[in-house]
């Protein structure tokens, strides 16, 4: 038994070993998401200058000296504008996705331990809301509510957590047709202990990768929404109205309306790397 | 016969969507914060002429009495008087809708051939496969407006190769039968019309379609990898059949599905671009038409756009199904003998999915 | 044709020459060195059968042959492969798929995913013999009557056997030199299975193509093989012909391997066999033996160099430093090389005194599947009788399709009869073993929380849990450390005896086995029986235990129950029934196990046309000795005197026996 025993040790250091080597271009990404999180977090300190007053003159070219994105149409300080930008665009994602991972989680979870006439009839639901054009369909909430980011938010997260409700129930239906389900329920497992702890944990990964994946698709719908006027009101620094309010000075003073785009294009791309990056990882992991 | 089958049983399907779609719009439009009658009177009217107008709208009816009322009204073709423009919504939408099935079916057939392309020649393992691969994944973050500036910013402003607004620079162009301005022109034989539109057409329409490209290439990507890991991937292999037939004829058919889906959820996407970019463009679609309505707070205008969409929506993801359906043998037996088995167990050792449920794998 | 004539002529050249091959394969961001200096030939018209367990490397080396090593893995290989005049590691990709496309053949595990399904079979056949006609006829080469038929089918319309005789006829259709078959029986039923070996043989002294058989099971490569060559951890161990091996294998691992095996021959009061595999995170000794850590008769030089073969005889190789201890220890212990034999006082309890625990009653079960609006309805069980006394271990044995596992998933109470009835007179719920153990624990779940769990029902104090817990992990010889850890960083014997734990933590009267030991290496097999048996005796606990061997059934059970799509067809003794069964479906089943050596015997094929439910008897059509009577007139049990019983006309005629 000896020998059993040292094995078993060897098997156990061996597996914990493998889970913490993670490549490099794995750690870069979800790094990247945290600095992200924290330039969000820190904007207020971070910017240089209140967002909302001008500063200086109309249309400083950016990299020069005092300001490093230049100024908009009326002095105030680009960067600082992008700064707030980013935490509005990045939260608001966060936020939408946070609503969508509990209620759809909890109903593709339930939808998928239950089965049968509740599955159906979840999933019926589930399946109308996506069978609408989602995006589209928000423009039509928000113009009913009335323009502001909070409303957006409400539009948008209604359309959304469908997408998390389908993933969850057919990664909760393939975990429950697995023999593992069948083995606890024979042992006298309850429906609550069996989704919360034989059920739940294998459907993490697909709900974490997928959720980050979302990220660049939420800021850029959101930005794409708010770009036609359907987030908040005139002055606030969010990055899709900044890009649409000074397309009329693109050619000659394009900084303005690029700057805040090109924000929105890296959330995406950290948001994209990660999800991928992740994918990766638990994919190695099985 | 299971296509009859199958395209009735999805129509009767597709009705009842957009019943619901109609249902949710007709609540939108209820508890609206613009409420119809002093949009349509102004603010200075007086009660009584409000009162008045409310009876003729119908507004003092009980609730599921002004549903069907817009339920019937729609099925003649009335989508209500746009606020802004004064005129029936329908008839403005039908002005405008020729240049956005344009734009969007254009989009929409470079997104699909982009999409096959970048996927397969992704989903190939040799060396640049990953610098590929990182492309498409910043090729998704860019959103669709930071494309139209940038084609602005090149493309008109410092090179001057493609006009920046509207859809064609030749006054007096021919129009009809189709409203398609390049399928008229070539219809009435002036091919410089043609290439006029084609100009106006190129910068939006690849702004919309390289996002969906882009989402449809890298899940065709994922399913060709899995594909090409299958055991009747090997089996090809071993018969010596080389690598690209292998690609294009083993590989793509059974990869196409999560490709298809993919394609039916980006139109969604899409259609919110249509909206943002012909605004950037100025081009005279729907798209434009709802921005144009979204500040003075339209509704009636926004919701009859959103239903068109919607039922365009509906049309194309019933035609994804019906691909996913033409392309993969064993759904068609699905849908022949729906249910199938007892949900828990099946007979023998297949599963529909003609896997089986074998231990012992290749090691390592 | 042609190609393979000319190059016939140059015989006795190998079709295949393997020197000093070292396979490297990349894994999560690591090589592994997966063959480790491998010299092989395969003749032509050679049969030769890789035979290791899972790990071995012995699928990857059939992979190298064809080319074909996963270009994911980027392989680094050094040495040299020479498959007729083509020099694999340094050929162009041109000659390689020339090669392939001419020469070489393969036929992989899993009949239901090597087939493309979105292509008809006519069209995936197409692609070797660019010929209709050619196709046909090479299906018919295989044995498949209806070709027409199933050329027009997609493979999900085929069954498993026949998928893999269209594997074989597309490997065959271009007569190639070599094929490399890996595992093709392994997912399929036993009779299939001595089906597809036949053809095999059949085929290779018909058309003389060489076959490299890659198999787990040295059962299979006895039947079939002229060579056996035996692979552990990437090396060969020994290779030598079929009869040297299996009658005097030299090797201490070929002498375990043959030691673990479950045959009729094995005496059942007897241990069986088995080591536990030290473990297989892919740590291993690349310099020294890979046998060394469980090897009785290791010298120290073991541990850093691998020997050099030593010549036994013509074509008999062994590569061990210590052969000469091997021989004499192994003459000491007897021919069978038991080496940790023990013989347990197996004292029979009389069971026909013990109280009877479980009785099913005509039992019946149909699953219904609606197809639009017609119903089909699928009969898995008809009019079953089971009686189990206290103690007693009895074996349920069929193919698949059966009903066997139905029936022990009615009694688990996982499934609800159509009619019948179960009685239970314990009153406590029976406990089941699963096919797949590692499937059936919750993978990231400790090991300490899925027992806990067991015992929730209980309502145990806290600390009266904790001591059930480390009493049972001791009682099925685990170590105390293992409870942390998740069951997913298990190996698949640790696995095993973590779900038995499970079953036995809270002590059942009645303990349902379903396959346990199918998907384990042949070396765990006996381990597991060995403590089930040993629980099953200590618990004082009756056994229902599913499989499709009958030589594991024989070893186990006191009592066999034969099923055939849906009926018991035979009940009796074990030992007897195995000695001289009554049923011609038992006797077609005795005939099928590999190892037997009884092929050449004629067995009906799976892809005559379903007639559909007659009234006859359910096994007329495949049936050897049928007569009139069985196909028109329904059939009863007939008892015999010994307490045996069987459905068949013949018994009443007197005809069979």
């Amino acid at each position: 038994m000896t020998k059993l025993d040292s094995s078993i040790k060897d098997v156990v250091l061996a597996k914990s070993i493998d889970k913490n080597v993670m490549p490099l271009g794995q750690k870069l990404a979800i790094g990247s998401l945290l600095l992200v999180t924290l330039v969000a977090l820190l904007a207020p300190l971070l910017s240089p200058s209140n967002p909302l007053l001008p500063v200086d003159q109309p249309f400083v070219s950016p990299f020069s000296g005092a300001h490093f994105l230049g100024t908009d149409s009326v002095g105030r300080d680009e960067l600082s504008r992008v700064l707030y930008g980013i935490r509005a665009s990045w939260f608001s994602a966060l936020a939408v996705i946070a609503f969508g991972v509990i209620v759809g989680g909890i109903v593709g979870l339930v939808s998928g331990v239950m089965g049968g006439v509740v599955d159906t009839l979840l999933m019926r639901i589930t399946d109308g809301f996506l069978a609408f054009p989602g995006p589209v369909l928000a423009i039509a909430v928000v113009a009913s509510l009335g323009a502001s980011l909070v409303h957006t938010l409400i539009a948008v997260a209604i359309v959304w957590w469908p997408f998390y409700a389908r993933i969850v129930r057919g990664e909760a239906r393939a975990i429950m047709s697995r023999p593992h389900i069948e083995a606890a329920r024979s042992f006298g497992v309850g429906r609550f202990r069996l989704a919360l702890r034989h059920v739940s944990p294998g459907v993490m990964p697909a709900v974490v990768v997928t959720a980050s994946l979302d990220i660049g698709n939420l800021v850029i719908t959101l930005a794409g929404l708010s770009f036609l006027g359907l987030g908040q009101p005139a002055p606030a620094p969010e990055l899709g109205a900044m890009a649409a309010r000074n397309l009329q000075y693109l050619l000659q003073e394009w900084w303005v309306s690029v700057m805040p785009a090109v924000a929105i294009a890296i959330l995406a791309m950290v948001g994209n790397f990660t999800g991928d990056a992740l994918r990766d990882y638990f994919e190695a992991k099985i | 016969m299971y296509l009859l089958k199958f395209i009735a049983k999805r129509i009767v399907a597709s009705v009842g969507i957009i019943l619901g779609l109609t249902a949710v719009l007709f609540f939108l439009a209820a508890i609206s914060h613009n409420d119809p009658v002093h949009a349509m009177l102004g603010a200075g009217a007086t009660p009584s002429a409000i009162a008045a107008e409310r009876h003729k709208l119908g507004l003092d009816n009980p609730a599921i009495v002004q549903y069907f009322d817009y339920l019937k009204n729609l099925l003649h073709g009335n989508l209500g008087m746009s606020y802004r423009t004064r005129r029936p919504v329908a008839s403005d939408i039908a002005t405008y809708l020729p240049a956005t099935l344009e734009l969007a079916g254009f989009a929409l057939v470079i997104a699909v051939v982009l999409g096959l392309i970048l996927g397969l020649a992704s989903g190939g393992s040799y060396r640049g496969s990953g610098v590929l691969r990182s492309f498409l994944i910043t090729g998704a973050s860019i959103p669709q407006f930071l494309l139209a500036i940038g084609g602005l910013l090149f493309l008109y402003g410092k090179l001057n190769l493609l006009p920046a607004t509207g859809r064609i620079g030749i006054s007096n162009a021919p129009t009809g039968p189709t409203g398609f301005y390049t399928i008229d022109g070539i219809l009435n034989g002036d091919f410089g019309v043609t290439l006029d539109a084609f100009k106006y057409l190129l910068m939006p329409a690849i702004s919309i379609s390289l996002g969906p490209a882009v989402s449809i290439g890298r899940v065709l990507r994922g399913s060709l990898i899995s594909t090409l890991g299958s055991d009747y991937i090997k089996t090809a292999r071993s018969k010596g059949i080389g690598g690209f037939r292998i690609l294009v004829r083993h590989a793509l058919r059974n990869s196409l599905g999560p490709a298809l889906s993919m394609t039916g959820l980006q139109a969604g996407l899409m259609f919110s671009g249509v909206v943002v970019i012909e605004d950037i463009f100025a081009w005279p679609g729907i798209g434009y038409y709802t921005a144009q309505s979204i500040p003075s707070g339209d509704f009636p205008a926004i919701a009859g756009v959103t239903l068109v969409l919607g039922v365009g929506y509906v049309i194309i993801n019933s035609l994804v199904d019906l691909a996913q359906l033409l392309a993969d043998p064993r759904l068609r037996r699905l849908e022949m003998s729906t249910s199938g088995v007892s949900p828990k167990r099946s007979y023998g050792k297949t599963d529909l999915n003609g896997s089986s449920q074998t231990v012992v794998q290749l090691e390592p | 044709m042609m190609s393979n004539e000319t190059l016939a002529v140059q015989a006795p050249e190998p079709v295949a020459k393997l020197h000093e091959v070292r396979v490297e394969l990349k894994r999560r961001s690591r090589y592994n060195q997966v063959l480790n200096g491998i010299d092989l030939e395969i003749g032509r018209g050679e049969i030769v059968a890789l035979v290791g367990e899972s790990g071995s490397g012995k699928s990857v080396l059939g992979m190298t042959i064809l080319g074909l090593l996963p270009s994911k893995a980027t392989p680094k290989i050094s040495g040299t492969v020479r498959v007729l005049d083509v020099e694999i590691n340094s050929a162009s990709e041109k000659s390689l798929l020339d090669l392939r496309k001419h020469h070489l053949g393969a036929v992989f595990q899993d009949p239901m995913s090597s087939l493309n399904p979105s292509m008809k079979i006519l069209r995936q056949l197409d692609e070797v013999t660019k010929d209709t006609q050619l196709s046909t006829q090479a299906l018919l080469d295989v044995g498949i009557t209806n070709a027409k038929e199933i050329l027009n089918r997609y493979p999900f319309e085929l069954s498993g056997g026949q998928r893999q005789r269209v594997m074989i006829a597309m490997a065959l259709a271009k007569s190639p030199a070599l094929i490399v078959v890996d595992e093709p029986t392994t997912a399929l039923d036993v009779t299939v299975q001595a089906q597809i070996l036949q053809l095999i043989r059949d085929l290779r002294d018909r058309i003389g193509t060489a076959f490299l058989f890659v198999t787990h099971d040295l059962g299979v490569a006895s039947d079939i093989a002229d060579r056996i060559v035996v692979m552990l951890a990437g090396r060969i161990l020994e290779s030598g012909t079929t009869s040297n091996i299996l009658r005097s294998g030299q090797h201490p691992y070929t002498r375990s391997l043959l030691a673990s095996r479950i045959t009729m021959a094995q005496d059942k009061g007897d241990r069986i066999f088995g080591k536990e595999l030290p473990n297989s995170s892919g740590i291993v000794n690349v310099d020294g033996c890979p046998w060394v850590e469980r090897c009785n008769y290791k010298l120290d030089i073991c541990n850093d160099v691998f020997p050099d073969p030593v010549l036994l005889s013509k074509d008999w190789n062994a590569f061990c430093h210590n052969l000469g201890a091997v021989a004499i220890q192994g003459a000491v212990s007897g021919s069978n090389a038991q080496e940790d034999k023990v013989v347990e006082n197996n004292a029979v309890p009389d069971l026909a005194m013990s109280p009877v625990v479980l009785e099913v009653i005509a039992l019946e079960k149909v699953f219904v599947s609606r197809s639009g609006s017609a119903r089909k309805e699928f009969t898995a069980l008809k009019n079953v009788d089971l009686e189990l006394r206290k103690g007693e271990c009895v074996a349920v044995v069929g193919e698949s399709g059966s009903g066997k596992s139905t029936l022990l998933r009615i009694i688990g109470g996982l499934e609800t009869p159509t009619s019948g009835e179960v009685f239970n007179h314990t009153k406590i719920v029976p406990r089941m073993v699963y096919q797949d153990a590692g499937s059936s624990l919750t993978p990231w779940m400790s090991v300490d929380e899925l027992l806990t769990e067991s015992l929730l029902v209980t309502k145990l104090s806290r600390n009266e849990v904790k001591r059930r817990v480390a009493e049972v992990i001791h009682h099925v010889n685990l170590p105390e450390a293992i409870g942390t850890a998740k069951t997913a960083a298990l190996s698949g014997g640790q696995k095993q005896r973590v779900a038995i734990a499970r079953c036995v933590i809270d002590p059942p009267t009645i303990l349902l086995c379903d396959e346990p030991t199918s998907a384990l290496d042949a070396s765990l097999v006996g381990n597991t029986l060995n403590l089930l048996n040993d629980l099953k005796r200590e618990l004082e606990m009756a056994m229902v235990f599913v499989t499709h061997d009958l030589a594991v059934a024989r070893y186990i059970a006191d009592r066999i129950v034969v099923m055939y799509k849906g009926r018991i067809v035979e009940v009796g003794d074990s030992k007897t029934l195995c000695h001289s069964p009554l049923h011609p479906y038992t006797k077609m089943l005795l005939a099928s196990l590999p190892g037997t050596n009884t092929l050449g015997q004629e067995f009906a094929t799976d892809n005559r046309p379903e007639l559909g439910e007659s009234s006859g008897c359910s096994f007329a059509q495949r049936c050897g000795e049928a007569i009139d009577i069985c196909f028109t007139n329904p059939v009863s049990m007939h008892y015999m005197d010994d307490g045996r019983h069987a459905s068949c006309h013949l018994l009443a005629s007197g005809g069979s026996q």
